[in-house]
């Protein structure tokens, strides 16, 4: 439980689903992706080929997410399944 | 050829590219406005900025992978619906060829979590669980609790309720919606990657966690390895197998937590019908990538 929830709980108030609620992080790879579209696949800065993306676009207390063009993730929780998962 | 629909950033997708080889066309939904697209009720063609080309004539398969996860910079959102109605058609033009891969990003619409809790409890042993506004329906439940959420989506301020243990039921707001489970005290996280109907089990110590949900405590280095391979029993192949034919499942992740430090007896806890996979084997030294292109070559 994060620690706004165990406050308010202290003072008697009730919990809610937004009060238990993690913030999740939106930090940005230091690499940067470049899309190739003759090899289909990310080049990175660094020469690396393969991007590591291969969790979420946002994450938890983690240090790095994937939206490399810093934007926010579609949110379209209505597709993809859980977007966390 | 195989169609894969995903984002241009995603990193499970650049290892199936470069594991397939020759014969697939990479569509990223972020990048919509580079590829050149027709779509009719006779023929469809899509070709990138190189010259890359698919089109129905060619077009054998259809993975979907994430690609609603990617966000195509600061269109309007009816421009986006447009071209997400269109990614909706044509991989519908892969189903109804039997041609599509995998299962459809819109799975869990269907049927949801309680659903398939409702059908896996057949095969394995389910915590407590309820869907419940106003705090009814609940009597039979354990003196320990978690909430987690359905949809795991973001609030306004781009927080997500992830499972938290709660002290007891009267400390709940009735007036919101709550996905109430028994809580199951569990040495081992447990997920299981199938893919065409072979299991990949991986187990995750759960002792010394802060808080009860491993995805808040994952480390996105990999620079140490959290899960680790190990065998199932017969009783669980047979269990999970039986399970993914109900459930109409060929591909997906399956989490569990083990009775204490039993790894031969598992409770289930959900089916991530479009979960991430390429973290149990980032290395490739399972085959977890092996495994998923050999099968999309089928």
């Amino acid at each position: 439980m994060n620690d706004e929830a165990k406050k308010s709980l202290a003072m008697g108030i009730l919990l809610t689903p937004l009060l238990l609620s993690t913030s999740t992080l939106e930090v940005h790879y230091e690499d940067v992706f470049t899309y190739d579209h003759e090899r289909q696949v990310n080049t990175m800065e660094n020469g690396t080929q393969l991007a590591s993306n291969t969790m979420s676009s946002t994450t938890f207390n983690g240090t790095q997410t994937f939206d490399w063009q810093g934007n926010p993730s579609d949110s379209d929780t209505d597709s993809d399944a859980d977007p966390f998962g | 050829m195989l169609l894969l629909i995903t984002g241009a950033a995603d990193g499970t997708s650049d290892r199936l590219v470069v594991n397939y080889g020759d014969g697939v066309f990479r569509f990223n939904y972020d990048l919509w406005h580079q590829y050149k697209v027709v779509f009719t009720t006779e023929y469809w063609s899509i070709e990138n900025p190189v010259g890359l080309k698919i089109d129905s004539s060619e077009a054998t398969a259809c993975f979907w992978w994430k690609a609603l996860q990617y966000y195509p910079g600061n269109e309007d959102r009816a421009i986006k619906e447009e071209v997400k109605y269109f990614l909706r058609e044509i991989y519908s033009w892969f189903k109804l060829r039997g041609l599509a891969k995998g299962n459809s990003p819109y799975y869990h619409n269907d049927l949801g979590k309680i659903n398939i809790l409702s059908i896996a409890k057949k095969y394995f042993p389910i915590p407590n669980s309820a869907y419940s506004v106003g705090l009814i329906g609940l009597s039979n439940f354990s003196d320990s609790l978690i909430v987690k959420s359905l949809a795991s989506s973001q609030s306004d301020d781009k927080s997500v309720l992830m499972t938290t243990s709660i002290p007891s039921l009267d400390t709940l707001d009735p007036n919101f919606p709550w996905f109430v489970q028994d809580e199951i005290e569990s040495d081992w996280d447990v997920t299981i990657f199938m893919c065409d109907s072979r299991l990949f089990a991986f187990k995750r110590s759960r002792i010394g966690m802060d808080g009860i949900d491993w995805r808040t405590q994952q480390d996105f280095t990999f620079e140490d390895q959290e899960w680790f391979p190990f065998d199932l029993t017969e009783e669980t192949t047979d269990s999970l197998l039986s399970l993914s034919a109900e459930l109409g499942v060929e591909f997906g992740r399956f989490d569990f937590m083990a009775e204490r430090d039993d790894l031969s007896k598992l409770f289930f806890l959900e089916l991530n019908a479009s979960g991430q996979w390429v973290f149990l084997d980032i290395e490739n030294r399972y085959g977890l990538v092996d495994s998923v292109v050999s099968w999309l070559k089928t």
